[in-house]
């Protein structure tokens, strides 16, 4: 598990220090994955991060959480080099042992470095098919390990050298085969607009995947998902995640936090309040408040007839989270 | 952007009428100026509106990208000139002397002529009526209200379709009234309206897309470079000093003198 | 949107109101046919053209036109339509030798959606084409034959080029031609010393000269793209354009190195001359022909390779999401830069024959040319080069075709009329890009065994 370095908030639960005992400190900062050290993001008058800092153990699931507007997005895309950050790194290991910095880099770079990510609102390449798609992700995949660039493989493409067409049909069948593991086999050939809402959120991980990343974000994935798509997507997750990729979830259902995370780090107003296994976050009174906006006393209108399937108040945020 | 070029083009091919008869004067004079002005500006109005509805309106109800635009602007106005060349044929059209030229104003070896006089004075009339109608009157906030956010604007109870449609035809009528002072100046053909609008488009960049006031100043800074640099290099290559400037300011500062600094990242 | 929610009114004024409002288009659209067909008029009597247009008796055409069109909008008038064309298609059926035309489309599809069909069976649409355009100019005149070499083959490749750059990888380029000049007057610069002031020291062949042309319109364009193709799609478009005109302005006025307006004339013509073979281009159009011919199809089976190549993939993917394209980690300005490059070379290489027939001079890389270029393209199939072909062929043959009866310069309101009409009606053009790719080989994908159990699904509580 990793420990966060604990930042600015007066009533922040030290209970990462706790479970320390449980689990073995495997990652320190030489051995994590990803390590976000005082990234500080600012426009426009509103602070979106405020030295935030935490890392990521390699192969680890974890989960980034907060109330909205707590600046998840915002995190991730100065991850993927989106957004360039006032303040701090954020810095990547290679299996090699060298550490990039991603910060400051294109988000084309990042990407060809190891990391992926989804989007909250899908962004697919519709006019191409869902096979195309996800081959996209294969060309680009970091140099050294398959993937296309370079004039050399032009000029092959363009002589359709024997080369050439094994490592074409090499990269179709992969691309086939993240297709099945996200469960759209067979629907190589359909165009990426033409699937529905759920297809093509689980295109968009396919398509990621191909880039073959060390680490995948991704963004609020069961947005819109009803119960089955959420099951399904828990256990595509942990599928991916057991072939070696670390996930850095974004969401809003705990119940699917819960049920794959292994550290959650928990953002309010851009900074981290808190981090834990989820037992210990959902237990965090911080992280209540942090959802429930402070303090509450029970009044009449927030009491539930027990009767009636409610869920009674202190169980904590696996009820408010819901929001989407 | 492209509206405006669009109409701009249209507008100006369709050099607007004038009136015809003996060099006239005193009132009359005024009277014909104002006609053709109000003609011109007519017919500028008109023609965006008909571009607007027939080229772009199509392409909105379908969510049409960019490049779209701009390709049916491109047909639009091809579309338009080679029209206005088939029926008013392909010389150039002189407008009938509407005044006695002269100098009106003299300060050392340089006369303001009447022409220029009445360009002057119509431009800052311009100036100040679309500086007021974007800032202080309901339209404007409107305009600007879409151009940030046409989906919140029309949950806000603007009709959007009907401010896009009105900022179309207030192009065009600006781009008219000018077209008929540049036909005064220049005469009429055809083709008139191709370089002045590139060259309308580089003024607007320069002084900042979306400024009133940067606009009105990207046109007096571009005609004095014109100017200058026509007379350093060689007349001929003045247009290519429209463009070159054109092409300089998008790669060094493409939000012009007075626009905003550009956003950074996504 | 103007909905009916609202104050409700008495039935019979909105029904009119929506009556006028439906027969104002056609009614305006039947005007302006009227008047772009009719007769022309002329600076001193600038309404002559249109009055004798629409006061006539033609316009009775029109009126027919118009209520054929207002009686598509109603419901009744579509049935009534539709069974027209039902009878309309049983009529045509005699016509039907005409079929493997349409094999030219369908092979555009077959190309790239269904490569597990055998070999032979994708060749056959394209290779039916193939045949049928080396037999084409043969059943035309002489004057045909030429059109079709100036008009169909050099715009072909022309605006196979311009395809790569606008329908490929999505940028618009609105001074193509200038790469056109560029090809050509650099063909001029080393193939002979007296055709323009300027000449290199040296003289080839027409044919040697391609390296040169080639690479002095690709640095051209590398050197256009480079700073500008991070620009927006609007900003991009109006740079290309100044570029045009800026070449197009150099070219005339720079009368001490190209010749200035009075052109370039003395190109030697192409020719080969290898040990057995001897062979040189004049003035029939036929050779010239075949020769396009042959330089069409090499570049329509290059374009393809590349289009099926990781780089059409990386150019599909700018065109539809840049932002998207860049985090899956496609180098996006490398791509943009690639087609622009390919773009102007073809473009270059175009010029190279271009010079070597015939006396030239700036007017011929006018803007207006650029626009030619991109309507074949927007009219075809903006990233189809199939559609691209078909295009230059219908454009190009209806205005040979029709040259008697719409003078040359009116030609331009028909396209430009015509790109509006495809933006608004069909804007991916004549035969759209075709977008699945199944496997392309045999049998279903094999599924690597996945490391680790599976896992159950884990209790999720709500």
């Amino acid at each position: 598990m990793t420990f966060p370095r604990q930042a600015g908030h007066a009533a922040s639960e030290v209970a990462s220090e706790a479970a320390s005992e449980a689990a073995s400190e495997a990652a320190s900062e030489a051995a994590a994955l990803l390590a976000v050290s005082g990234v500080r993001l600012a426009y426009g008058g509103v602070t979106s991060l405020d030295e935030v800092s935490f890392r990521l153990a390699p192969g680890t699931l974890a989960a980034l959480i907060g109330p909205n507007g707590a600046g998840k997005t915002s995190m991730v895309n100065v991850i993927s080099g989106v957004c360039r950050p006032d303040a701090g790194t954020v810095v990547l290991r290679s299996p090699d042992g060298r550490r990039h910095e991603l910060t400051g880099r294109g988000p084309t770079r990042v990407s060809r470095l190891g990391v992926a990510r989804t989007f909250q609102n899908i962004r697919l390449f519709g006019g191409l098919s869902a096979l195309d798609n996800v081959r996209v992700g294969l060309d680009n995949r970091p140099r050294g390990r398959g993937g296309a660039g370079g004039l050399g493989d032009l000029a092959a493409g363009l002589a359709r050298t024997p080369a050439f067409r094994r490592r074409e049909r090499a990269a179709d069948e992969r691309a086939a085969a993240l297709l099945a593991l996200v469960g759209l086999a067979g629907r190589e050939g359909a165009s990426a607009a033409a699937l529905s809402y759920g297809e093509r959120r689980r295109l968009e991980i396919a398509r990621a995947l191909g880039t073959d990343p060390r680490l995948l974000l991704v963004d609020e994935p069961a947005a819109g998902a009803n119960h089955a798509e959420k099951q399904a997507l828990v256990a595509l997750l942990r599928r991916i995640n057991a072939t070696g990729v670390a996930i850095l979830l974004i969401e809003h259902d705990m119940a699917m936090v819960a049920a794959l995370a292994t550290t959650v780090v928990v953002l309010n107003f851009g900074r981290v309040i808190a981090t834990g296994t989820p037992a210990e976050i959902r237990a965090s009174q911080c992280v209540q408040d942090a959802y429930l906006g402070g303090p509450v006393e029970p009044g009449p209108e927030l009491e539930r007839p027990a009767g009636a399937g409610g869920v009674a108040r202190s169980a904590g945020p696996a009820e408010v989270g819901g929001g989407a | 952007m492209l509206g405006s070029f669009g109409g701009l083009f249209a507008a100006r091919a369709l050099a607007p009428g004038g009136a015809d008869g003996p060099t006239p004067a005193g009132l009359t004079a005024i009277a014909l100026v104002v006609a053709g002005l109000a003609a011109g500006a007519a017919a500028g109005g008109a023609s965006a509106f008909a571009v607007e509805r027939a080229a772009y309106r199509p392409l909105r109800r379908r969510g049409a990208p960019p490049l779209a635009y701009l390709i049916s602007a491109i047909g639009a106005s091809l579309f338009a000139y080679n029209l206005a060349g088939k029926e008013f044929g392909r010389q150039s059209v002189p407008v009938p002397e509407l005044f006695t030229d002269g100098p009106v104003l003299s300060v050392g070896s340089v006369a303001l002529s009447t022409q220029s006089a009445l360009i002057i004075g119509v431009a800052a009339v311009m100036l100040l009526g679309v500086d007021w109608l974007v800032s202080s009157t309901r339209f404007g906030q409107a305009v600007r209200a879409v151009a940030q956010d046409a989906q919140t604007a029309s949950l806000m109870g603007v009709d959007v379709e009907k401010i896009i449609t009105g900022t179309f035809v207030l192009g065009g009528l600006l781009a008219g009234a000018g077209g008929f002072l540049y036909a005064m100046t220049f005469n009429a053909s055809y083709t008139m309206g191709f370089v002045p609008g590139i060259k309308a488009f580089t003024a607007a960049v320069l002084g900042g897309i979306g400024n009133v006031r940067g606009a009105v100043l990207g046109g007096l800074l571009l005609g004095l470079l014109e100017s200058y640099g026509g007379y350093l290099l060689d007349a001929s290559y003045r247009d290519v000093i429209a463009f070159g400037v054109l092409v300089v300011i998008l790669l060094a500062r493409p939000a012009g003198i007075l626009g905003a600094r550009a956003v950074r990242a996504a | 949107m103007r909905a009916t929610v609202g104050a409700s009114r008495s039935g019979a004024a909105p029904a009119a109101r929506a009556g006028a409002r439906a027969a104002t288009g056609p009614c305006v659209l039947g005007l302006l046919a009227a008047i772009v067909t009719g007769p022309r008029g002329d600076g001193d009597h600038p309404w002559r053209g249109v009055e004798r247009s629409v006061l006539g008796p033609r316009i009775a055409v029109f009126a027919v036109l118009v209520a054929l069109l207002v009686g598509a909008r109603t419901p009744a008038g579509r049935v009534s339509l539709a069974g027209l064309a039902a009878a309309a298609r049983r009529r045509l059926t005699p016509l039907a030798p005409l079929a493997p035309l349409a094999l030219v489309p369908a092979g555009a599809r077959a190309d790239a959606r269904a490569p597990g069909r055998a070999w032979t069976a994708r060749r056959a649409g394209p290779g039916a084409a193939l045949v049928l355009a080396a037999l084409a100019p043969l059943a035309v005149s002489r004057a045909g034959q030429q059109s079709m070499v100036n008009d169909i083959g050099l715009y072909a490749l022309l605006a196979l080029g311009l395809n790569v750059v606008v329908g490929c990888a999505g940028l618009l380029d609105l001074g193509y031609v200038a790469f056109f000049a560029i090809g050509a007057y650099t063909t001029a610069y080393v193939t002979s010393p007296t055709a323009m002031p300027w000449h290199a020291p040296f003289t080839v062949n027409p044919f040697l000269a391609v390296p040169f042309a080639v690479a002095a319109a690709a640095l051209a364009g590398v050197v256009l793209g480079g700073p500008t193709l991070r620009l927006g799609g609007d900003y991009l478009a109006i740079v290309t354009l100044g570029f045009g005109e800026i070449v197009q302005l150099l070219a005339n006025n720079a009368g001490g190195i190209t010749g200035g307006a009075r052109g370039v004339f003395g190109v030697p013509p192409l020719s080969v001359s290898l040990p057995g073979l001897h062979y040189a281009w004049g003035l029939a159009p036929l050779p010239y022909y075949y020769l396009l011919l042959g330089l069409v199809t090499v570049v329509m089976v290059v374009f393809g390779r590349l289009e099926a190549a990781p780089l059409g993939r990386a150019w599909a993917a700018v065109r539809e999401d840049e932002f998207a394209a860049g985090l899956t980690g496609v180098r996006t300005v490398r791509a943009k830069l690639a087609a622009f490059a390919i773009g102007a070379s073809v473009s270059g290489f175009a010029g190279v024959l271009y010079a070597s027939k015939q006396f030239f001079n700036p007017d011929s890389f006018s803007l207006q040319a650029s626009i030619l270029v991109l309507t074949l393209v927007v009219f075809g199939g903006r990233g189809n080069r199939w559609g691209v072909l078909l295009g230059v062929v219908v454009l190009q043959g209806l205005a040979y075709a029709l040259r008697g009866i719409v003078p040359p310069p009116d030609r331009y309101i028909y396209f430009g009329a015509v790109i509006v009409a495809m933006m608004a009606l069909r804007p991916a053009g004549l035969v759209p890009a075709p977008v699945g790719r199944a496997l392309p080989r045999s049998g279903p994908p094999v599924v690597p065994a996945q490391p680790g159990p599976a896992v159950p699904d884990p209790a999720v509580t709500t």
